[in-house]
C-alpha cells in the first residue's frame, strides 16, 4: 500500500505549486547569518570592481563629483548571481533547484537587507537603521581631496529636508568609504532620494591659521580674529561657550608674537597664548593647549552640492 | 529660510583635550615585588624578605614610524599641495592619541620642572610638552648656510640608528663630532645597544636631517612652546567615511592627536616639512622665547658651529603660492566649475553632475538617449565562433552596458528572479538591434564572486541542500501521516514516545545516521518514526 510513487507524486505536486512550496519553506527555514552577511555586503556593492561601477573613466573624470541612483534590478541580478550557486545553469526554468531558490528568495532577501543595513551601523557602534531599500541614491567623489582629507564629513539631505527647510532631515548613510586604501575615489550610498549633500572639512584635521601675515623689510603685519569664550563646569570636565557674535581682532605683530630678531616667521607660542588669554572678556592668567587649540583653528569649510537629476 | 543653526543634528561637535598621557611612557622597566610577613605587633616573623623582579619594556616608535600609513592620519598642508599657505601652521594628525606624549623632550623624568611628566599611571592637568614637532625649511634657509655647511640638504638622508652616535662611540657612524640624540655617549664603555629601545638595532634604517645649530636655535620651539603645540581632538565619526581601524571599530566617536609646527611657510617657495623627534633634546632647545642659543642651567653649551642630526619620522613638501587652495576652494573647483560657483543654479554644471557620459551634440538621438540613461557601448565577445580553415574566430558585437549606478531613478522591476541563466537577463533592443547586457553582466559577476569565496559558496550550497532535504522529509511525513492516520490515532500519546525511543535504540547505527541529517519538523508526528523505517528504502526521487 505504501509505494515510492506516492511520495514522488506528492513531491512533484508540491514543486508544481510555487505558493505551497513557498509556504512550506517559509514555515521551516531560516537563512544562516553568514550567508545573509555576505550577500548583504554584495548588495551594497562591496567587492564589485570599479570598472563595473564606472564602465568609462570619462563618466567620473579626475576632480569631479557625480550623483547616481542605485539600480535595484542590477543589484538584484548581482545578488541572484551569487545566490545561484548550486543551481544548474539552464534555459529550462522548470527545475527543482530553481523552484527552491524562488521559494527561499523572500527569506534570503529579508535577511540580506537587514545585514546590509547593519554594516555601517555595526562599524560605528550605533543602532541599525530601518532601511526599506526602495530608493538608494548616492554620489561618487573623485578628487585629491579624498586622499588629503580622509575624514571629510558628509551630510545628505532630501528635497524639503535641507537645513534651509523648517524640518531638516539627515538621510541615513549605508556605505561611505574610499574604494581602496590609496584610492582618490569615495563612494557614498544613502537611503532615500538625496537632493543636497554638504561636504565639510574634518574637525579633527583643522589647522592653526592666522588671518594675515606679511613682512616688509623689518616690519611685520599680522592679525588673528578670535572668539572669546566662557568656561563652565568643573576643572576636570569643563565646557566652553564661544561668543561668535563678538569677534576680537588681535594685532599679533604689535604684541610681539614673532621672533623678530631670529626668524620673523616663527611664532612665539607662549606670547600668543598669553595674548589670547588676556583678550578674553574676563582676562585669564593663561590658556592650556586645548583652549589654544580651539582658539587658533580656522572655521570648518563646507560646500553644498545639489543633485539636479538632469 | 529657517534658522537651523542650533539644530543639534546638524552641528558638528568636537572636543579639544589637553593631552592623553600613556600609563607608561615608552622605555625599559623593572618591576620589583617583595614580601615580608609581620605579626600583629609589627615584628617580622618571616625569613628574609622574598623578592622577585621582572623586566619589561614598553615599545613604541622612536626614530622612525613602523606603520606610517596607520599612524599618520593626515598632514596639512597636504603633500605636494600648492596654495596660499603663508598664514598656516603645518600639522600632523595621528590616529594614536598618546603618541605625542609617549616620550619627552626633557632629559630626566622627575626633574623639578613645570612640564615634568607625571608618575606612571597618574594624570595631570598641567600642559605636557610633546617630543614631536614639525620643522619647516625652504631653499632660502639652505642658501643662507650652504657655504658653511655643504652637507645641509633639504631632502632627508637615509641613515642607520648607529649614525646617531658620535663617531668616537660608534666608528661606523657618519656623525663625526656633530650633535645628535646620543651626544652624551662619547665612548664604548657600555655596549651601544643599552641606549637603544628593545627591538631597535644599530643597523635599522632611519631618515635624518642635519641642520646647522645656528638655524635650529632660531626656529626651534622652547620646552614651554612645545606644551602648547599638541592636543587631542575627539570627534563624531557618524558622517565620515569608514576608515579601516579608525571608524570601523564599533565606536561612534574617534580621538586623534595633532602636532603643530611653530613656523609659517615662506611665500612663493617650495616648503619642506619634517616631523622630527626632539626626545631628550632639552639642551638644544632655545631657553628664550625669542629663540637663540640656549642658556642651560646645567652648564652644557652646544658648539653653535656644529650640525644637529635629527631623526625624521615623516617628511613632505608643499608649495606656498598666492592662490587660495582651501578645502572649500578645491571642492568648488570640482566638475571644472569656474568661480563664482553656486552648485544649485550653475547651469554649466547641470549637464554633467550625474554619472553618465557627456554626449556630443551631433550624436544621433538613439545614442544620445542611451548615453543620457547612463549606458556605455562596450565591445562584446559572443559565445559563438566561426571556424574557417583551422582557425576559430569569435563573433563580436557592440552591446550596451550600464552599471548599478544610474543617472536617474529606476522604479520599475525589470527582471524576473531567479535568473536561470545570463542569457535570460540579456535584453534585446529591436530599434537598434543591440543587446543590453547590464543585468547579465551583474548576474555573472555575482556568480563569479560567490565562486571565488569558497567559504561562502560552500555554506550556501550546504544550506540549500538542507532546505531541499527538509522539503523531502516533510513530504514523506505527510504521506506517512495520511496513510497511517488510523494507526497513529490508536496509539496513546504517552506510549508513542516510549516506542519511539526503543525503536531508535534497537534499530542501531543505520537509523541513527539517517536521523541526524534530517532536521526535526514541526509537523512531524513523533510516533511516525518507527513506521517510517518501513519506507526508508524509498530513495530520494531524482528530478
Amino acid at each position: 500500500m505504501l509505494s515510492r510513487t506516492l511520495v514522488q507524486q506528492k513531491l512533484s505536486a508540491l514543486y508544481a505549486n510555487p505558493a505551497a512550496l513557498s509556504q512550506q519553506v517559509e514555515d521551516t527555514v531560516s537563512c544562516p547569518d553568514n550567508i545573509t552577511a555576505w550577500l548583504g555586503r554584495l548588495k551594497l556593492l562591496y567587492g564589485v570592481p570599479i570598472n563595473y561601477l564606472v564602465p568609462d573613466e570619462a563618466m567620473l573624470p579626475p576632480e569631479s563629483i557625480r550623483f547616481f541612483y542605485l539600480d535595484s534590478n542590477w543589484v538584484d541580478a548581482l545578488v541572484d548571481g551569487a545566490y545561484s550557486i548550486g543551481r544548474n545553469l539552464t534555459t529550462n526554468e522548470d527545475t527543482v533547484s530553481l523552484a527552491l531558490d524562488k521559494a527561499t528568495m523572500p527569506i534570503m532577501k529579508d535577511g540580506t537587507s537587514g545585514a546590509s543595513a547593519s554594516i555601517r551601523a555595526a562599524a560605528l557602534g550605533v543602532e541599525s537603521p530601518v532601511v526599506s531599500f526602495a530608493t538608494i541614491s548616492g554620489f561618487m567623489l573623485r578628487s585629491s581631496l579624498v586622499q588629503d582629507y580622509p575624514g571629510m564629513g558628509v551630510n545628505p539631505y532630501p528635497l524639503g529636508g535641507t537645513p534651509l527647510d523648517p524640518t531638516p532631515n539627515l538621510l541615513t548613510i549605508l556605505r561611505m568609504e574610499r574604494l581602496g586604501p590609496d584610492s582618490d575615489t569615495l563612494i557614498c550610498l544613502v537611503e532615500g532620494d538625496m537632493y543636497r549633500v554638504d561636504i565639510h572639512e574634518a574637525p579633527e584635521a583643522l589647522h592653526y591659521g592666522l588671518d594675515s601675515f606679511e613682512t616688509a623689510g623689518d616690519a611685520i603685519t599680522s592679525e588673528k580674529t578670535i572668539y572669546t569664550f566662557t568656561k563652565s563646569g568643573s576643572p576636570g570636565d569643563a565646557s566652553v561657550t564661544m561668543d561668535l557674535a563678538n569677534p576680537k581682532h588681535l594685532d599679533l605683530a604689535a604684541n610681539n608674537c614673532f621672533r623678530a630678531t631670529n626668524d620673523k616667521r616663527t611664532v612665539k607660542m607662549q606670547t600668543l597664548a598669553n595674548l589670547i588669554a588676556q583678550n578674553q572678556v574676563v582676562p585669564l592668567p593663561a590658556i592650556d593647549s586645548s583652549e589654544m587649540g580651539f582658539e587658533m583653528v580656522e572655521g570648518v569649510g563646507m560646500v553644498s552640492f545639489y543633485n539636479k537629476k538632469s | 529660510m529657517s534658522d537651523n543653526s542650533n539644530n543639534p543634528q546638524l552641528n558638528q561637535l568636537v572636543s579639544f583635550i589637553q593631552h592623553d598621557i600613556p600609563g607608561l611612557e615608552d622605555g625599559k622597566y623593572q618591576l620589583n615585588v617583595s614580601q615580608q610577613v609581620t605579626d600583629a605587633k609589627g615584628h617580622i616573623v618571616s625569613d628574609d624578605s622574598l623578592s622577585v623582579s621582572y623586566r619589561f619594556a614598553v615599545t613604541g616608535d622612536r626614530f622612525r614610524l613602523s606603520k606610517p600609513t596607520e599612524l599618520v592620519y593626515s598632514v596639512f598642508p597636504a603633500e605636494n599641495a600648492s596654495g596660499e599657505y603663508n598664514t598656516v601652521l603645518p600639522n600632523v594628525v595621528f590616529t594614536k592619541t598618546t603618541f605625542p606624549w609617549s616620550r619627552y623632550p626633557t632629559k630626566t623624568l622627575n626633574e623639578e620642572f613645570d612640564n615634568a611628566p607625571p608618575s606612571p599611571g597618574q594624570d595631570t592637568d598641567v600642559d605636557m610638552s610633546t617630543w614631536l614637532t614639525v620643522i619647516l625649511l625652504d631653499e632660502d634657509d639652505v642658501a643662507n648656510y650652504a657655504g658653511q655647511y655643504p652637507s645641509f640638504k633639504l631632502t632627508p638622508a637615509d641613515a642607520a640608528i648607529g649614525d646617531l652616535f658620535l663617531s668616537s662611540a660608534n666608528p661606523q657612524s657618519t656623525l663625526g663630532t656633530n650633535y645628535s640624540y646620543f651626544y652624551g655617549v662619547t665612548d664604548q664603555s657600555k655596549p651601544l645597544s643599552t641606549y637603544l629601545d628593545p627591538g631597535d638595532q644599530l643597523t635599522d634604517t632611519i631618515q635624518i636631517l642635519d641642520i646647522p645649530l645656528e638655524l635650529f636655535f632660531k626656529i626651534a620651539p622652547t620646552i614651554n612652546d612645545l606644551s602648547l603645540m599638541a592636543h587631542v581632538r575627539k570627534v563624531s565619526l557618524i558622517n565620515k567615511p569608514t576608515m579601516p581601524g579608525i571608524s570601523d571599530v564599533g565606536e561612534p566617536e574617534g580621538s586623534f592627536s595633532i602636532v603643530f609646527g611653530n613656523r609659517l611657510p615662506n611665500p612663493m617657495k617650495k616648503t619642506y616639512a619634517y616631523l622630527v623627534s626632539l626626545e631628550e633634546m632639552e639642551d638644544f632647545l632655545p631657553t628664550s622665547e625669542d629663540g637663540g642659543a640656549p642658556d642651560n642651567q646645567d652648564g652644557f653649551t652646544p658648539d653653535i658651529s656644529k650640525l644637529l642630526r635629527l631623526a625624521v619620522l615623516k617628511s613632505w613638501n608643499f608649495y606656498s603660492t598666492g592662490e587660495s587652495a582651501t578645502f572649500v576652494d578645491q571642492l568648488n573647483a570640482l566638475n571644472n566649475a569656474a568661480p563664482p560657483v553656486n552648485h544649485e543654479t550653475n547651469a554649466d554644471l547641470a549637464a554633467n553632475t550625474n554619472l553618465r557620459l557627456t554626449c556630443p551634440e551631433a550624436a544621433i538621438p538613439i545614442v544620445k538617449a542611451a548615453l543620457g540613461m547612463g549606458y556605455v557601448p562596450l565591445n562584446h565577445n559572443l559565445r559563438a565562433a566561426e571556424y574557417t580553415s583551422g582557425v576559430f574566430t569569435i563573433d563580436r558585437t557592440v552591446s550596451w552596458y550600464r552599471g548599478p549606478l544610474a543617472p536617474y531613478q529606476i522604479d520599475k522591476a525589470a527582471i524576473n528572479l531567479p535568473i536561470p541563466s545570463p542569457d535570460k537577463a540579456t535584453i534585446f533592443d529591436p530599434t537598434t538591434g543591440m543587446l543590453d547586457v547590464s543585468y547579465a553582466a551583474a548576474w555573472t559577476l555575482g556568480r563569479q564572486m560567490a565562486l571565488q569565496d569558497t567559504s561562502f559558496s560552500t555554506a550556501l550550497y550546504n544550506w540549500k541542500k538542507g532546505v531541499s532535504q527538509d522539503v523531502l522529509d516533510s513530504v514523506e511525513n505527510s504521506v506517512l501521516s495520511e496513510s497511517f492516520s488510523a494507526v497513529f490515532a490508536s496509539i496513546p500519546a504517552q506510549s508513542a514516545s516510549l516506542k519511539l525511543k526503543t525503536g531508535e535504540t534497537t534499530q542501531g547505527d543505520t537509523l541513527a545516521a539517517d536521523v541526524h541529517v534530517r532536521r526535526p519538523l514541526q509537523q512531524k508526528p513523533p510516533a511516525g518514526s518507527f513506521l517510517r523505517n518501513a519506507i526508508l528504502s524509498l530513495k530520494q526521487p531524482k528530478n
